[in-house]
Order: C-alpha cells, then structure tokens, then sequence
C-alpha cells in the first residue's frame, strides 16, 4: 500500500498538470452543437497530448500504463475544473477484447482520437432493464450474385445517447432465432449513415439534445460487422458494462471533482454566499466524493493484474450515485435562487444526477448484482 | 500509487482475525461484568499488538499506522471487549508522541501498567486535568492521560466506579477534577497533537469499519438461513437491497480508512489530519446507516437483548462520537478547504 505517486507517476501527473492548465476550454456552451465542437477539440487535443488511452495495450494505440494512471488523470481534470476525458473506455475495451484484428485496426484508432464517434444501442423501448427481452433483429441473408452476405437490421432502439453526432453504433440485435434468451444475441458494428437507419432525437428534461431513437427498416451490414461470434452479444454486453460503471473509466469521477471545485472556489472568492449550515453541506458533499475517489484507486490497484471488472463495479456505479446525488442536491441548496432561475448549468447537473441511477443499470439493477453476486444472496 | 493491501498485510489481518475470534465479544447476556478482562489483555501485549505502533527504541513494535489499523478492524469485528484501542492503541500513542520520559513509557508499552486517554465529557477532545473528564475504554486501566493548558502531557488517576455509557463493549470511568496528577512531559508541539489526532481519527474509523463488516456479515448470514412464505427471506428483493446498500457503504468506508491511515504516518501533520477527518466524518455518518440496516434485516430480534446486533449499534454511536462527531470534523473540514486566499 502507498498511495504516493512514484516517480513516474509524478513526473506524469506534473506534466499532465501544466499541459491542463494550458489547455482546458473555460466554460462549456450552452448550445449543444457547440458545445460538442468544443468537447471534440478538447478530446482530440487530449488525445494528440497523448493522454488517452493510457492503460490501453499499445499495440491497439494506447499508452499500456497501470490503472492507476487513469485515477491521477480524472484527479487532475477534476480538479483544475477541465472537462472530463472522452467516456471510450467501455466500447475500446469491447472492441479491444472482442473485436477481429481486422476491427482493432479499423475502428480503435477513430474512437482514441475522438475523430470518429460511437453510441451504444442497446435499450429499446420494450427492453430497458430487462435487456435481454430485446426485439430487434439481425437476420442473416446469404450471399447470392456476387454480393456478399449480410445481416438486415429491423427494429428500434431508444435511450441511445450522443447518436445524433455519433458516426457508428455499437448495436445489440437479436440474430440467433433458436437459441436460449442469452445465446440469442450479437453485437453489430454499423455506420450511422446505412440506409435504412433512421435517427430522431429525444429532447432531455433538461432540454438539451443528448440522447435519440434509433430505428432500423431493413438497413443492411457486412457480416464480417459481427463483433465476436454470432450469440457473444450478451456477454460482450455484460464485460462492457462493467466497464461503464467503472466511474473512473468514463471519465465520472472527473465531472464530480470539477463540479464541487468550481462551487467551493465560487464560496471560496466570495461569489456565491454562504453560512455555516452550507459550508457544512459542501464539508459533507467533499467527504463522500473522497471515498469514492478513494474508491476508485482502490479499484483501480486491483486490477494492475489486468483483470477486468467484475460484479464488484455495481459497487463502484453505486457509491458515484450517491455521491454525486448528495452534490447535487448541495450545489442547488448552495446557489440557492440564483440556480433555479437561471435553469442553466445547475439545473442541467441536477438531472443529469438523477439519470445517474438509471443509465448503464438502474440503482435497482446495481443492488441486485451486489446483493447477489457480491453477497451471494439467493436468487428467485 | 497503490490502493491495496500488500502480502504482509494480508498476514497481520489473517493473524488478527484468529486472534480477535478468540477474544470475542460474548453474547450479550454474559458480558463481562467486572471491571478487568486481564486474560484477553496478556493475549494481546504477547502477541505484540499492544503498542505496536510505537517506535521500537522505546519498546514498540514500529508497526505502520495501517497495519494497526487492520488489527483495529479485526478486534472491532467481533465487537472484542477487550480495551485494544483505548489502552493498546491511543494511550501509549499519546504518551509517546507527547514525549513522557522512557519511565512513565516503560510500563505502558510492555503492557503493566495500564494506560489509557481521558477525554473532557463531550467526548470531543483529550481531557484538560482539573476538569472533570472521562477515561475511555478503561477496563481494567489505572490511569488517564490528559494535558494541562500548556499542552503537557499528565497521567491522571482514574476514579473507581464504572459509569454508564451506550457502548457495553467498552468501559467508561470518570477521571475526577480532583483527581491526583503528575505532569509527564514538556509542553507539546502543535504537530505532536495534530499526528496524535490524524492517528487516533484512523484508528476510530477502522474500529467502525470493523463493526460495519459484522454487521454485514451477521445480517446476510441472517437472512440467508431465516425463512418465511416458505423461502429464505434473502431471497426478498426488498431484503436484498437493504444487504447490498450496507454493503456499498461499507466498502466505500474502508476505502476512506485505508487511506487516512496510511497517511497518518506518510503524510505531513495537516494532510493527515485532513484524511483522518474525512475518514472518521464519513465512517461514522454509514457505521449508523449500516446498524440501523442490520437492525431492519434481523427483524424483531434485533431489538432483543441476547441478539448482537443493538451491541454494534451501541458500539457506533459511541465511536461516532469520539473525538468529535460528523459535524464536527465536517466544520473543519470546510474551514480548512474553505479558508480564503487558497
Ligand atoms: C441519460 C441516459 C442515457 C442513456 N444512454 C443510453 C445509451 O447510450 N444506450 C443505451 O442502450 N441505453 C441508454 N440509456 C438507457 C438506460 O440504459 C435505461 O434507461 C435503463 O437500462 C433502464 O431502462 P428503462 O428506462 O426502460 O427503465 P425500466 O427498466 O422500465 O425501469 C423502470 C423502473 O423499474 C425498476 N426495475 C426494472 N426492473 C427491475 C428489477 N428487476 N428489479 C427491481 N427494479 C426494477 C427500475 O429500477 C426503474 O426504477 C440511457 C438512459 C439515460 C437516462
């Protein structure tokens, strides 16, 4: 145990530290399109620095350094009030581990350089939680004349965030007709722009432009576009998960730390007034974003062995939860009217908090992994 | 940088939980009654856990702060009366960064004499001598420490009788305003008080961790074997999620604990004591919400003498308490990070 940077790990964060304060945008637009202009520059700026991928393998164009190095990154993001990283890390792993070489070089060197984005569809409005009851289907159609065989795409996905600016999507469809419900699906690799692909946008309660329906008439993809096998589509679903609620692996942990930063420097030049019941309640809101940075770290050192994440990481989407509710809840009591009837950044954060325990696995979903792959309790 | 227990820890945890099984709480019923426990105390001062923070020159056992900490943790797992923290821990913590004179040291570090902290009635902070204070986890200890007003160290006689207190795993006697003293050191420096409290605030936190994982253990082991509609009631999805939010708590309080006491001795006096407040604001405000967890998942023996579970909650609410409570350590954790001119 020591929680002391090595000597690499300092001279890695210094440098990281005087690269950030050169280089962080200031204040993210309001206006979407911007504001993704913005985050593109940033991300693609943070990845031209080299610090992205940092514990990806090199081969595949990362950085191959420990864990750890990516709890000092979202540290020093955080802290300096920077954006977050780009949130890559759970479809790079999937297509990392489960993807053709063939897919590896295609595909990681756009989604490290954030020139290329993805979105994730796998909800659909009859399968949330219960994901494996998806309906839409990828049936395979042989080569005939000369042209190769494909799958054809008929269904809906909804919930699918960021596809109005995404170029590919990583899709869960159902392809293998006779098998079991957890057999039955794959993972399809395919371009935004095939036709037969439609993607209308979903405004947030929020009303900002995040997520979209996406819905699919007979769009068509190469076969080789199957990442793993055919019916590997469930457990590549469950590995990159576990990657998404890995709070330092998408960059959460980051935000959070920015978040309280910016509202303890606003009490701290006197911007924002504050007695000693909100100087308690911003106390209390740093005391639960430290134990889950703390966490994080601790997650983090336990898989220097390069394992990935296990059942253990619902632990982790729990405690970024609960802190990042109790934060939110201190940010509008803090700011007080001047939050609400702005309706700006605050509100935004607010609800953005309460999505938390709902995307990537709901609260309820999270506790019924801990209780019973964590805690072993008995299932129905 | 790495967040994780290493192979030696590993061993001084195994070591300490064999050791705490033997000296477990009793059920509830047959609590000790009298006022010493002198053969889980020999038990601890051979095996070297007394003291084994101390520097090995003033017969220590030069042990690191986290690894004092992971025997805490183990000895508060089974909710142990015997008075590790107070007497094994924080007294001869106290007098030797205070600096009492290798006489006054000897004894409390080889374990004769028993030494504990004396603290003033709110149980906010050491004892001023004079006043009127309380020696905490005191079974079987003759004497408190406490300081005068210019931070010298004194070792102050303890009264005889047992005062009533919530926690029945610990002894609480009165230290008199009367009561006869011997000033032991010098006047203190500011950063010997400040390691003094980063430590003890560690050590508390590790002592609640340690009851936190029982009642997790306990609890989940409950509901696993105790049926009703014909099934386990562990199997109750409502049931369920009680378990795994105490279960959430409790890891992200022994992530804090981790860190706070290995910064007691890696990290200078104010960046200790930050960790340490954090660790015990936070482990304190879940130890609560863990027991009272547990509490509901037992059902109605939980509120029975003879089940253990009102003894973790006792055994919470004392420690939250000591050396100042949630809201304490959470005034100057933002007057720290709140100071104007950062
Ligand atoms: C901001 C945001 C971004 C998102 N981005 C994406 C994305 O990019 N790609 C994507 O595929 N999806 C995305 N989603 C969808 C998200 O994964 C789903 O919303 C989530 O899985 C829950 O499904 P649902 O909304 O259908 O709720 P439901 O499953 O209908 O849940 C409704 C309520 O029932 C509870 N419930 C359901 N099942 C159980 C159970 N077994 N036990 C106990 N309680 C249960 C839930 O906890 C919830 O409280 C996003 C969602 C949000 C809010």
């Amino acid at each position: 145990m020591d929680y002391r940077d090595t000597t690499d790990e300092a001279a890695f964060r210094g440098r990281l530290r005087a690269w950030i304060a050169e280089h962080a945008p200031g204040h993210l637009p309001r206006d979407p399109d911007a504001r993704v202009d913005v985050l593109n520059q940033w991300h693609r700026a943070m990845y031209q620095a080299g610090w992205v991928g940092l514990t990806f393998p090199v081969e595949y164009g990362g950085h191959g350094m420990s864990p750890v190095y990516e709890a000092i990154l979202n540290d020093e993001l955080g802290a300096a009030g920077a954006p977050p990283p780009p949130a890559i890390g759970h479809i790079t792993n999937a297509i990392r581990l489960f993807g053709s070489d063939e897919h590896k070089r295609a595909h990681l060197p756009g989604l490290l350089s954030s020139t290329v984005r993805w979105c994730q569809g796998f909800s659909e409005p009859n399968a949330g939680s219960d994901l494996a009851g998806l309906r839409t289907r990828a049936v395979r159609i042989e080569a005939t004349d000369g042209s190769p065989a494909v799958y054809r795409i008929d269904g809906q996905k909804i919930w699918t965030s960021e596809a109005v600016w995404s170029q590919w999507c990583l899709l869960l469809a159902r392809t293998e007709a006779d098998q079991p419900a957890h057999r039955a699906l794959s993972m399809l690799l395919v371009p935004l722009s095939t036709p037969g692909l439609d993607c209308r946008e979903i405004i947030t309660a929020y009303g900002t432009r995040e997520f979209a329906e996406v819905f699919f008439d007979g769009a068509e993809v190469p076969v080789e576009n199957v990442l793993g096998r055919p019916g590997d589509g469930w457990t590549i679903a469950m590995q990159l998960l576990g990657y998404e609620r890995g709070p330092a692996d998408v960059g959460w942990v980051a935000r959070l730390t920015r978040m309280l930063t910016v509202l303890e420097d606003d009490v701290r030049l006197g911007r924002v007034p504050a007695g000693p019941t909100e100087r308690r309640a911003i106390a209390h809101a740093w005391t639960e974003l430290r134990a889950l940075q703390l966490h994080v770290q601790r997650t983090l050192s336990s898989r220097l062995d390069g394992s990935t994440p296990g059942p253990e990481g619902s632990i982790d989407k729990l405690l970024v939860t609960r802190a990042e509710q109790l934060l939110n809840h201190v940010n509008l009591a803090v700011r007080g009217a001047a939050a609400i009837l702005a309706d700006g950044d605050e509100i935004e954060a607010y609800f953005w908090s309460r999505a938390q325990s709902i995307f990537g696995g709901t609260q309820q979903i999270q506790r019924n992994i801990v209780a019973q792959r964590v805690l072993g309790l008995p299932r129905r | 940088m790495e967040a994780a227990l290493s192979e030696d820890q590993f061993l001084i945890v195994e070591t300490a939980a064999r050791v705490a099984e033997q000296l477990a709480c009793p059920a509830p019923t047959e609590l000790p009654t009298t006022d010493d426990d002198l053969v889980g105390w020999e038990m601890l001062t051979e095996i070297g856990f007394a003291s084994m923070h101390v520097d090995g020159t003033h017969g220590g056992g030069d042990a690191h702060s986290t690894d004092v900490a992971l025997v805490t943790e183990q000895l508060a797992a089974t909710l142990s009366c015997v008075p590790y923290l107070g007497q094994g821990v924080l007294g001869p913590e106290l007098a030797w960064r205070l600096g009492a004179p290798s006489s006054v040291l000897a004894g409390i570090v080889d374990g004769t004499r028993r030494v504990t902290i004396a603290l003033d009635p709110s149980l906010r902070s050491i004892a001023r001598v004079g006043h009127r204070g309380m020696a905490w986890d005191a079974r079987g200890a003759t004497h408190a420490l406490a300081l005068d007003a210019t931070r010298c160290l004194c070792l102050v006689e303890i009264a005889p009788q047992v005062e009533r207190s919530a926690d029945i795993t610990r002894v609480l006697r009165a230290v008199d305003a009367g009561a006869a003293f011997e000033v032991v050191s010098e006047p203190a420096d500011a950063d010997a008080v400040t390691r003094f409290e980063a430590f003890a605030l560690a050590m508390l936190a590790a002592d609640l961790v340690g009851v936190m994982q029982s009642a997790v253990d306990a609890a989940v082991g409950y509901v696993k074997s105790r049926e009703q509609f014909g099934v386990a009631v562990g199997t109750f999805q409502a049931v369920q999620h009680l378990a795994a939010d105490a279960k959430v708590l409790l890891e992200g309080a022994r992530s804090s604990m981790w860190f706070a006491s290995w910064a007691s001795d890696e990290l200078d006096p104010d960046a200790a004591l930050l960790a340490a407040r954090q660790a015990k604001a936070y482990c304190s405000r879940v130890a609560l919400e863990v027991v009272e967890l547990q509490v509901q998942l037992f059902g109605g023996i939980a509120i029975t003498w003879e089940e253990r579970a009102h003894v973790r909650v006792r055994r919470v609410l004392l420690d939250a308490l000591t050396l100042g409570d949630v809201a304490f350590h959470e005034d100057a954790i933002a007057a720290t990070r709140l100071r104007i001119g950062d």
